[in-house]
């Protein structure tokens, strides 16, 4: 027979309270579950401790029965060895709002049977509407349970959790006597096949390893022992807890263990959602916050050169050529504020939009011919060459107006950095295209920058990395690219070297 | 007196070498749009051609400022730059700046900008 503790293991986690009363005089509680915990509001060592000092009076209480109706309650099951259900109405305590706790519940009490003895009463509460259409004329109602061991196989097969015993056959070799059906629905292994199987043939690696150290550490402390292991059977990928408990005999040598596992597998589904849905919001209020010390820093720039011009006025006499210099700064700072503020405008405008649906079926090719085209006269004015080599069924799904932008901007850049010492070469491929993936590759043989240094800059706004005053540029340009190609779900990459050239990788996910 | 006005903004530069003469410094500056051509200037430049002055702008692109000042500092070890005062000048309002700046012993002051006489006026009366 299982001891008080086993038992304690088997009902941990049901969802309903269970409690474990000896069936010895005074009734003391020898397990509660965390369920029993939280409808009770008294933690299981607190009840166990108050049921050996009062008998059962306190929960009694906690059920709205007298206390010599309980004790009668408990003498019928022991004397005629079958269990009762009754309906009780647990009184509503003060400090206890849990709806668990309102009227209409049932009170189930087992016996566990020992060589014709009762030894344990397992006690259950469960909210009537449940399990009973209406409440029965009589109070107590009667179940005949035809064998008590069978009896208990039934409550374990009703269990959520998986149940589960391990035979001892010899040091490190452990051979499944019993599972309940929990197991099945769990794994997806029938029973029958798992029943009379060593551990390494149900369990696989890398769970096994871990699974055999334990069930050592279990035997060899002599204690319970629980961890959280992943594993891979028929029904997928399961997170289980998992509790095992050492059974000895007179002399101390541990028969078999007995187990539980809690499927947490969906409560680990909604952690790793939730962790990448706080992880994708971080990241977002990081480019927000990065977006906003930028924008503040560059318009802090022009306007502060229009702040010292415009102090220097008032004692200038206007006639003078110096008057006409501070004027025509004073210009170039403000109208670089208002081009700052266009830019954030157009950013803005790009983030705002993106999650309108505004889909439409955008064959690239085209796009980039346009792009070609529109830049020509650019093109021409230094003698490079664009080649376009994408196949005409390269088709991306967004927003066309984006897709010309990126490109544009792009090719625009391509030209500004090339090198004087070489003609301009521009490739646009596409590779790696899969069902599920598109990949645009964008290369020049431009400048190129350093890698090591510029990094992590490339894509930030008003970032430059070429000083040379002849090049006209903002630092816009390739964060407008990014800004873009996230709009359209996708990501860009870039891989560099100096004095040889550039290269984008642009990924696009095909929509479903 | 000879004064170096690193910054790659042309206004900004402007505006400085104009406080620095309302302010009373009768100096020859000279304006540096990128913090390489000053450090090649320091390295080679005779005693007597070092000056007194430098100031530095943070937001360059290429060698930004910190750079400059890293590399100045570097420079120091090879050769005496002690007689060049640092000052920062800077737009950006963000206080881990000025504690960044705090760390380098070379840095004299730190100016926002814009520029105006009194900072210009008050420099001159600290270091004269």
């Amino acid at each position: 027979m299982l001891n008080a503790n086993e038992l304690g293991a088997v009902f941990a986690y049901a969802d309903s309270p269970y409690l474990i009363v000896s069936a010895e005089a005074a009734y003391p509680i020898v397990a509660a579950n965390a369920a029993a915990s939280n409808w009770s509001h008294f933690d299981a060592d607190k009840l166990i401790h108050e049921s050996r000092v009062a008998g059962p009076a306190k929960f009694a209480d906690l059920l709205g029965l007298p206390e010599t109706r309980l004790v009668d309650l408990f003498g019928q099951v022991i004397s005629t060895l079958q269990a009762i259900k009754i309906k009780v109405e647990p009184p509503r305590l003060p400090d206890n709002d849990l709806p668990v706790n309102e009227c209409a519940s049932v009170l189930e009490i087992f016996p566990l049977i020992t060589n014709n003895q009762v030894t344990y009463l397992v006690l259950k509460v469960f909210l009537a509407d449940k399990i009973l259409p209406e409440p029965s004329a009589s109070e107590i109602a009667h179940i005949h349970l035809p064998e008590t061991q069978q009896s208990l196989a039934v409550i374990f097969d009703s269990l959520a959790n998986v149940i589960f015993v391990l035979d001892v056959e010899a040091p490190d070799l452990y051979k499944f006597s019993y599972v309940n059906r929990a197991f099945q629905v769990t794994t997806g292994l029938p029973v029958s096949k798992v029943v009379g199987s060593y551990v390494q043939e149900i369990i696989p690696e890398p769970s096994l390893s871990l699974v055999l150290e334990k069930y050592h550490e279990a035997i060899t402390k002599r204690k319970q022992v629980s961890w959280q292991e992943v594993s891979e059977y028929p029904a997928g990928q399961k997170t289980g807890e998992v509790l095992v408990e050492p059974v000895f005999d007179a002399q101390g040598n541990c028969l078999r263990l007995v187990g539980m596992v809690h499927d947490i597998t969906e409560r680990k589904e909604i952690e790793v959602n939730q962790m990448r849905l706080t992880q994708d919001l971080y990241q977002h209020n990081r480019d927000l916050e990065q977006f906003t010390y930028i924008v503040s820093h560059n318009l802090r720039a022009p306007l502060a050169n229009a702040l010292g011009l415009v102090r220097h006025l008032p004692n200038m006499p206007t006639t003078t050529e110096l008057y006409q210099q501070y004027l025509s700064h004073l210009i170039t700072s403000i109208e670089k504020l208002d081009t700052i503020l266009k830019d954030v405008t157009q950013i803005l405008s790009v983030r705002d939009r993106q999650n309108i649906d505004h889909y439409e079926a955008v064959v690239l090719a085209e796009v980039c011919e346009q792009a070609k085209q529109d830049l020509a006269p650019e093109l021409g004015a230094c003698g490079g060459h664009l080649h376009i080599a994408v196949a005409p069924d390269f088709i991306v799904h967004g927003s066309r107006v984006y897709l010309y932008s990126i490109f544009h901007n792009l090719i625009s850049n391509a030209i500004k950095y090339r090198s004087l010492n070489r003609v301009l070469e521009i490739n646009i491929t596409t590779i790696n295209t899969t069902p599920e993936e598109k990949t645009i590759q964008f290369s020049d043989n431009g400048l190129g920058f350093d890698m090591n240094k510029y990094e992590n800059d490339v894509f930030k706004l008003y970032k430059r990395f070429h000083h040379n005053s002849s090049i006209e540029g903002r630092g816009v340009g390739l964060f407008l690219v990014k800004t873009h190609v996230e709009a359209l779900g996708g990501n860009i990459t870039v891989k560099s070297t100096l004095n040889a050239g550039t290269t984008f990788t642009i990924n696009f996910k095909s929509r479903a | 007196m000879k004064i170096f006005i690193i910054d790659d903004d042309e206004i900004s530069i402007f505006l400085t070498e104009r406080s620095l003469q309302l302010g009373g410094f009768k100096a020859e500056i000279t304006t540096f749009l990128e913090a390489d051509a000053a450090l090649e200037v320091l390295k080679n430049a005779p005693e007597e051609e070092l000056p007194n002055f430098i100031f530095l702008d943070l937001n360059m692109p290429e060698v930004d400022g910190w750079e400059f000042l890293a590399a100045f500092e570097q420079l120091d070890q090879e050769r005496s730059l002690n007689k060049c005062a640092i000052y920062i000048l800077t737009s950006s309002l963000n206080i881990s700046d000025i504690d960044r700046a705090n760390e380098h012993e070379l840095i004299k002051g730190f100016i926002h900008k814009p520029v105006n006489l009194e900072d210009m006026e008050a420099i001159l009366h600290l270091n004269y």
